[in-house]
């Protein structure tokens, strides 16, 4: 009897909308049983033409459109556009406005890894993880709120500078923030990375080798957990990186499974104790003066040229094509999103992995729709 | 690898490719216009230089400057840490109409989903060593009207639609 059931391939869709895909998307998967033996990818349902809307903003009101390019790390837009114009203007940003920038970006880096520890937790089935954490990032959230007025997107950086000085006491509540969350990471790990049953739900799947990593251009905590050195706070300093003192987490070359869900999601804990690093060093040795060139309400104007300005957004290299003619509008503003790269190796990563696994696999690669489509 | 050796190498390998030599805005890295027949011959041969290496394409953009599309190669090698920039051009004839230019998707993998949005939102049809162009499932929302980064296009995004051609 069993040997007359009909063993075909079966084709899914799942998406465009779907709670275990990280945004729209739709995945065309062809099945063997429970195993997937091919995918594809189809993206664009969440394009809103922000790189067409920038040549119709002014200088400054791009920056708030830059938020929107990954509205889970909205500093990491703004700082990218905001480098990329103080180059061809050849702007020194003040000393003071660099460290508010490095501490936002930390921050912003220790937020989307929360949100990505959430988004593992949920595809493995641990909600008591997903409250703890959520409960946590509502700190940092508060900080946000504290220094700019907003929780999600700032809006708070300016070219030379940022939009104004921090507020009273903040400083010392990243330094506390700081105490707290290096407690809170052993908590995690006593509860959850460390758990027999989390292990292997990600162990050996999904798993990006280094030489695949290198073809599709995978960069970020992605590529570091497949063993590639490349961090670009440390390759092209930006901002004061140069002058903090901070290790990159890097995976383990002689472990087996370099490069899987489960060395992704413990590369992006690691992370987080080095943001606390960079964070604790920024805020103890800011210094006082001017926290940007000009006042916040002058109008500005890019002179002509252009510049290519790279950065580490909490999902990998940033990178920021910006030419100006010397109008009031850009001429023409480039994103290069690391989350396009995992969108074309994702093919590749669900083929051989069973069905249940997929949204493991989709959760621990932390796609960024939002600014792959844009 | 020194850029005048570099050049010199380039010279060597590819002649003829080399239109014109620049600096790249203040950061002043090494700019090179590239003859865009040319362009995949030069690329395939920096990627495999064993001097050169030139391994990673780290991002491709496109502008219009014009009546020209250009397009800008940000490259670099993993070992040496080198850093080029590779510039082309193409002239635009009409536009509602796709022009084709070489696609590098079989020189770098990472080539392939910028080609694939510059190709719907410049209106470029991307063909490979065998005058193929790929088939891409759309990238962007399905109701643009002609080609939303090309200077030409007008958005009136108020009225309901996407514009369109001027």
């Amino acid at each position: 009897m069993i040997e007359s059931l009909k063993t075909d391939l079966t084709q899914w869709e799942i998406g465009p909308y779907d709670h275990s895909l990280p945004g729209p998307m739709l995945l065309r998967l062809r099945l063997d049983g429970e195993l997937i033996v091919a995918g594809e990818v189809e993206t664009g349902f969440l394009h809103r033409g922000l790189e067409k809307a920038f040549e119709r903003q002014l200088w400054r009101s791009a920056i708030p459109y830059a938020d929107r390019l990954d509205p889970e790390g909205a500093v990491f837009g703004e700082l990218a556009l905001c480098l990329a114009a103080e180059e061809i203007a050849a702007l020194e940003v003040p000393s003071r406005a660099q460290s508010i920038r490095v501490i936002l970006s930390e921050l912003t880096r220790i937020s989307a890894h929360m949100g990505y520890i959430v988004r593992v937790a949920r595809a493995v089935g641990s909600e008591t993880m997903v409250h703890y954490v959520l409960r946590d990032r509502e700190k940092i959230l508060d900080l946000f709120e504290l220094a700019t007025g907003a929780r999600v997107s700032l809006n708070f950086l300016r070219f030379g500078g940022v939009q104004a000085d921090v507020t009273e006491g903040f400083i010392e509540r990243v330094l506390e923030i700081c105490e707290l969350l290096r407690i809170r990471l052993k908590e995690y790990n006593d509860l959850f990375t460390y758990n027999h049953a989390f292990i292997k739900r990600t162990r050996g799947i999904g798993t990006i080798a280094p030489e695949v990593a290198r073809t599709f251009g995978v960069t970020g905590p992605n590529a570091r957990a497949s063993g590639i050195s490349f961090d670009v706070r440390k390759e092209h300093p930006y901002s004061g990186y140069d002058f903090l003192d901070f290790e990159v987490p890097i995976g383990r070359r002689e472990s087996q499974h370099l490069g899987d869900a489960n060395h992704r999601f413990l590369l992006r804990l690691q992370e987080i104790s080095t943001s606390i690093e960079i964070l604790k060093q920024s805020a103890e040795a800011i210094s006082p003066g001017p926290f940007a060139l000009r006042k916040p309400e002058e109008s500005f104007e890019v002179p002509r040229g252009e510049a290519y300005i790279r950065i580490e957004s909490s999902r990998g290299l940033l990178g920021c094509h910006l030419v100006s003619d010397g109008g009031a509008y850009p001429a023409r503003i480039q994103f290069r999103p690391p989350s396009l790269a995992l969108l074309s190796v994702l093919p590749q990563l669900v083929r051989g992995i069973r069905i249940e696994d997929l949204p493991v696999v989709l959760a621990t690669l932390d796609i960024g729709i939002a600014e792959a489509d844009r | 690898m020194e850029q005048n050796g570099l050049l010199q190498k380039i010279n060597k390998l590819v002649p003829g490719a080399i239109l014109e030599k620049q600096r790249f805005g203040r950061s002043a890295e090494l700019c090179l216009w590239v003859e865009s027949e040319k362009l995949r011959e030069l690329c395939v041969a920096l990627k495999n230089d064993p001097a050169a290496e030139l391994d990673w394409l780290e991002n491709f953009s496109a502008m219009q400057l014009e009546d020209a599309l250009v397009f800008t190669y940000f490259i670099r090698s993993t070992r040496t840490k080198e850093r080029l920039i590779l510039r082309s051009s193409v002239e635009l004839t009409s536009p509602l109409e796709r022009i084709d230019f070489q696609s590098l998707a079989g020189v770098w993998g990472m080539a392939e989903p910028q080609e694939r949005e510059i190709a719907e939102l410049f209106g470029i049809r991307f063909v490979d060593e065998n005058g193929a162009s790929a088939e891409y499932a759309k990238t962007a929302s399905n109701h643009w009207k002609g080609f939303p980064l090309r200077k030409s296009f007008v958005f009136d995004g108020d009225k309901g639609t996407r514009g369109g051609p001027r």
